[in-house]
């Protein structure tokens, strides 16, 4: 029997917010886990709050209570600078509409997660063209987002989640504001590099067919999270 | 180190690139900068051009530290055989020295010249050459005196090329101020890029670090303009008097570290408060921040109740960002109000009279005392001066006083609520004046019936003569009539102020009770209480002594007495002097003061009539000059009140950057409220009419933020100076009245009102042309071709 290593254990997850009066709960005790390597799908509608649940996963937002241990840290106890490092460190952030810095080149903008951690060019120039090479925007490097298209500022962004080569990736709707071809090759992508790299890849996606790429799908009604059965999803689709 | 150098290249070239590519959301930061540097470098450069001018004027004046004068014959053989032996000594205290030969009306006497070493001090000298000299018999009747070279070598200040730790920490404050409340705004605009920052791993020391490079990159490229700048007002001031500015190597250095501490200061708060934010905050903040439309208001858009409630209910609704916009903008303009205050209050030290020539009696206080003959000639000698000097041009008066401090004369003053009720509470001298005395008995108990429940010792006791209540009566503000006390020995003179401020509150007329000590009571012995608790002490003074009480009448009050310490003045005649003391007045110093515009010929002119008066008649006084004409002629050569103002005036400079620059940046963010606005139905006419309500409602509440912030200011800086900073010691001798400059204030309030409507309405115009992407230039082109 294989022998695999957790690398994100999320544990009764809750995330509430005032609205006027009324407390809504985004997140309602949440917990799952991923593996090393391992690529989890979350779906869900819109304002299931699985946007929420991921950001919280990726140290970007705060829980109301529950723990997330990342390689057995707990990051939710860490205090803001060593949740930044750490992140900075350990997790890749790949977002919906790329929040790439538009006054920033491509390059410049792939290589601020290295600045924001100080780490040396020889540490990461291996990877980097590895990176790039894979991503297919070798040439457009030296453009600003807004002089690239829509898919290859998401190539830019994951380019920019990677080049840290974190422990666990995660991504908010990836492909989202694409259209289908340019989707689908943002995903092969990402799926090659999380392949390549090893990593734990965390995806929120609502298309169903994204979902039946990965090794497992957990789905999020009503800020409630449950596993859903992969062989009735493939069916479904 | 290799690694030190790139990590701060990178830095550099990341923080360039973003400054360069919003080179116009940076531009405020330019001007602040450019505002900054301005007001380190006047600062630096006036302190190095005023040292070297002294420097210059002084050297060309006096090539001597030390004289002394008065010598006769043979004491002069015996100094000089001492200095010209050790002249050939190379470990000899002084540089060089001569001498001269004076013949006067008591015969000849000699002078010395001496010119000291540096870092050999005047006393080394002396002791050496006159105090422990074996061979002088009597050093008494030698006259020593210090020139201003000396006083130059000698005074920390004097000497210092920086300007004072006070006033770089007023600087730094002041500065940090301006780029903490831009950088504010800046980063409440830039919250997406620090978002993306923070989700990267950047933390506070990051986000800290990336802000200071990029407030350096500002900061090294302003540093051009400012100096040009500094370099041409300082000319343009300075070269009135024919001085050369002195701009030293250094400046530009320290100007640089000055602002990387600004800078550091400035971003701490505005980081530190960024990164305790979730990343996502600040990127969704971002995403949605276009959503900042009430549905409730934008109902009305088509209605005729739209304009008047719509921007009322924005100002509501925004009303945290406009509460720290008017802040931090009318910050600037009370801190220029109170510039031109402090400006002011140094004009008026300045227009004061000079002292320049004191006379101090060569004999024992006790001698002259102790004889009639002594004293009568002392006496008629200050009535020669004060007529001699009195009628000289440039001479504003002669002053000398007896004065006797209470607690050494064993006296205690009783006085009532009402007439040192500003005084409780105070921090000061005022605590042992608390009721005193309780449970006694007698006269005390008598006066503590009538109302006199409050006694002091932090009193004295001047003696008045004519000569002087003249002096009084033309120097001071006065309520009543000085000469009085000369009619009417039960009248007496009262000053209201202590510690710089008036604490006292006396009326002609109100009547005060003077306690004379007599003897201490039998078997009693006086346990001293707390050595601090004056309350204490003066009732056990009280109620274990017998005091002789004596009640006087307030003749005259002096309103604006200046007093540093904590002692007010009860001022008396002669006759009386002599009665509540026990001993006649003696004034041991004469001053004489000229007029403040005093010119070089009348200066020189009451010089020479002192050495003259001096030399004649061979008075019992010892004649130093102050060499204040000297001092006050290169203190206005510092164009300090020119200096004042402009610094003043550039600091102004930061209030409409940060209305334009905050106010730009809201706008931007409102835009797309407006274009929502628009959607519904709204014309240009109403979205104008929009930002002018904007504009006229934040002008008004602008102009009442300035009045009252400017005042509550200006009173702050009124007690530092007079109360808070003689405290600790930096107490200048002079009492300033509270005021506020109308022209300072007037153009403030016209700033902030200007200010507040146009940073208003200009982003409407912006938007306008934004919409047609047309300026205004081709529009009215346009028009004309059509």
């Amino acid at each position: 029997m294989e022998f695999r290593r957790t690398t994100i254990q999320v544990e009764n997850i809750i995330k509430q917010y005032k609205q006027y009066d009324t407390t809504v709960t985004a997140v309602n005790r949440a917990s799952f886990s991923a593996f090393d390597g391992e690529f989890v799908a979350i779906i869900g509608a819109s304002g299931s709050g699985k946007s929420t649940l991921l950001h919280i996963c990726a140290g970007l937002d705060r829980p109301n209570s529950g723990t997330v241990r990342i390689r057995g840290t707990d990051i939710t106890s860490l205090s803001p600078d060593e949740l930044a490092e750490y992140r900075g460190n350990n997790m890749g952030i790949v977002f919906q509409n790329h929040n790439l810095i538009p006054q920033f080149t491509a390059l410049e903008n792939i290589l601020v997660p290295t600045i924001m951690i100080n780490k040396d060019k020889s540490a990461y120039e291996e990877n980097f063209k590895k990176i790039v090479a894979s991503l297919g925007i070798v040439d457009r490097l030296h453009h600003l987002p807004s002089e690239l298209s829509g898919g290859q500022q998401q190539r830019v962004a994951i380019a920019r989640a990677l080049i840290n080569m974190p422990l666990v990736l995660f991504a908010d709707e990836p492909t989202g504001n694409l259209d289908k071809e340019n989707a689908d090759e943002v995903l092969e992508l990402l799926i090659k590099t999380q392949k390549l790299l090893g990593q734990t890849l965390i995806m929120v996606t609502h298309d169903m067919s994204i979902a039946a790429r990965a090794d497992r799908v957990l789905k999020m009604d009503d800020g409630v999270l449950t596993a859903v059965n992969k062989e009735r999803l493939l069916k479904q689709i | 180190m290799e690694k030190v150098i790139k990590y701060i290249f990178r830095n550099l070239k990341y923080a360039g690139k973003n400054v360069f590519s919003k080179l116009r959301e940076y531009l405020p930061f330019f001007v602040a900068f450019f505002v900054i540097q301005s007001v380190f470098l006047t600062a630096f450069v006036t302190t190095a051009t005023n040292y070297q001018h002294r420097y210059e004027e002084i050297t060309e004046r006096y090539d001597y530290d030390i004289l002394i004068s008065d010598l006769d014959y043979n004491d002069y053989i015996v100094i000089d055989e001492k200095l010209y032996i050790m002249s050939y000594m190379k470990n000899r205290t002084f540089e060089s020295y001569r001498v001269s030969k004076v013949t006067d009306a008591m015969g000849e006497k000699w002078q010395i010249y001496v010119l000291m070493r540096d870092g050999h001090t005047n006393a080394e000298f002396l002791n050496y050459y006159i105090y422990a000299n074996e061979n002088l018999y009597d050093t008494s009747g030698i006259e020593i005196s210090y020139t201003p070279l000396n006083e130059y070598r000698n005074d920390a200040a004097a000497h210092s090329r920086t300007p004072s730790i006070l006033l770089l920490i007023a600087l730094t404050l002041i500065s940090a101020l301006s780029v903490l409340t831009l950088y504010n705004v800046q980063v409440n605009h830039d919250r997406f890029r620090y978002g993306i920052y923070m989700t990267y791993g950047a933390g506070f020391k990051r986000l800290i670090s990336t802000s200071v490079f990029e407030m350096m990159i500002v900061a090294v490229v302003s540093l051009i303009p400012s100096g040009a700048f500094v370099y041409g007002i300082s000319r343009l001031f300075y070269g009135r008097y024919g001085i050369d500015v002195v701009i030293e190597s250094s400046a530009a250095f320290k100007v640089i570290l000055a602002s990387l501490l600004v800078a550091t200061v400035g971003v701490y708060l505005p980081m530190k408060m960024l990164s305790r934010k979730t990343p996502m905050s600040l990127i969704i903040a971002e995403d949605n921040s276009n959503l900042i439309s009430s549905p409730r208001s934008t109902r009305f858009v088509t209605g005729s109740k739209f304009l008047k409630i719509y921007e009322a209910l924005g100002v509501w609704r925004f009303r945290k960002y406009y509460l720290k916009l008017l802040l931090s903008a009318v910050a600037f303009s009370a801190i220029f109000v109170c510039g031109i205050y402090l400006t002011y209050m140094n004009e008026n030290t300045s227009g004061q009279s000079i002292e320049q020539l004191r006379f101090e009696a060569k004999k024992e206080e006790e001698a002259i005392a102790s004889s009639d003959k002594y004293y009568e000639s002392h006496i008629t000698d200050l009535d020669f001066f004060y007529g001699s000097f009195g009628e000289m041009e440039g001479v504003a008066y002669v002053d000398y006083s007896a004065n006797e401090y209470a607690a050494e004369a064993g006296g205690i003053i009783l006085l009532t609520d009402k007439m040192s009720n500003r005084a409780i509470g105070d921090m000061t001298s005022t605590r042992n004046i608390i009721n005193p005395y309780e449970s006694t008995t007698g006269a005390l108990k008598k006066y503590y019936d009538e109302g006199y429940s409050r006694a002091t010792y932090m009193y004295k006791y001047s003696a008045y003569d004519k000569n002087m209540l003249t002096n009084l009566a033309q120097n001071y503000e006065i309520e009543g009539d000085v000469f009085s006390v000369l009619e009417d020995s039960s009248k007496v003179i009262v000053s209201e102020s202590v510690m710089n401020s008036r604490k006292y509150s006396f009326d002609v007329g109100d009547k005060i009770v003077l306690c004379r000590f007599r003897e201490a009571l039998p078997e009693t012995v006086i346990e001293i209480p707390d050595p601090f608790d004056t309350v204490s002490i003066v009732r056990a003074l009280l109620e274990n002594n017998d005091y002789e009480f004596t009640e006087y009448t307030v003749g005259a009050v002096i309103k604006d007495m200046p007093e540093t310490e904590g002692y007010f003045t009860v001022g008396l005649s002669y006759d009386t002097y002599s009665d509540v003391i026990g001993q006649r007045p003696v004034p041991l110093c004469a001053s004489v003061y000229l007029e403040p515009d005093v010119t070089e010929k009348e200066y020189e002119d009451v010089a020479l009539k002192a050495k003259q008066i001096i030399n004649y008649y061979g008075y019992d006084f010892s004649l130093t000059d102050t060499y204040g004409y000297l001092y006050r002629t290169l203190e206005r050569e510092e164009c300090s009140f020119e200096f004042g103002v402009t610094l003043s005036a550039l600091v102004l400079m930061l209030s409409p950057l940060v209305w334009f620059y905050s106010q730009s940046l809201f706008y931007k963010k409102r835009s797309k409220e407006m274009y929502v606005l628009s959607a519904y139905g709204a014309t240009h006419k109403v979205l104008r009419k929009i930002h002018m309500a904007s504009g006229y409602i934040l002008s008004a509440i602008a102009f009442v933020f300035t009045a009252i912030l400017g005042v509550i200011a200006s009173f702050l800086v009124f007690k530092l100076m007079n109360e808070w900073l003689p405290m600790i010691g930096f107490g200048i001798g002079t009492s300033y009245s509270f005021y506020i400059s109308p022209v300072a204030l007037a153009v403030c309030l016209l700033l902030s009102a200007f200010c507040g409507f146009l940073s208003s309405y200009l982003p409407y115009k912006k938007m306008m042309r934004g919409q047609s992407g047309k300026s205004k230039k081709q529009q009215k082109k346009e028009r004309e071709e059509t």
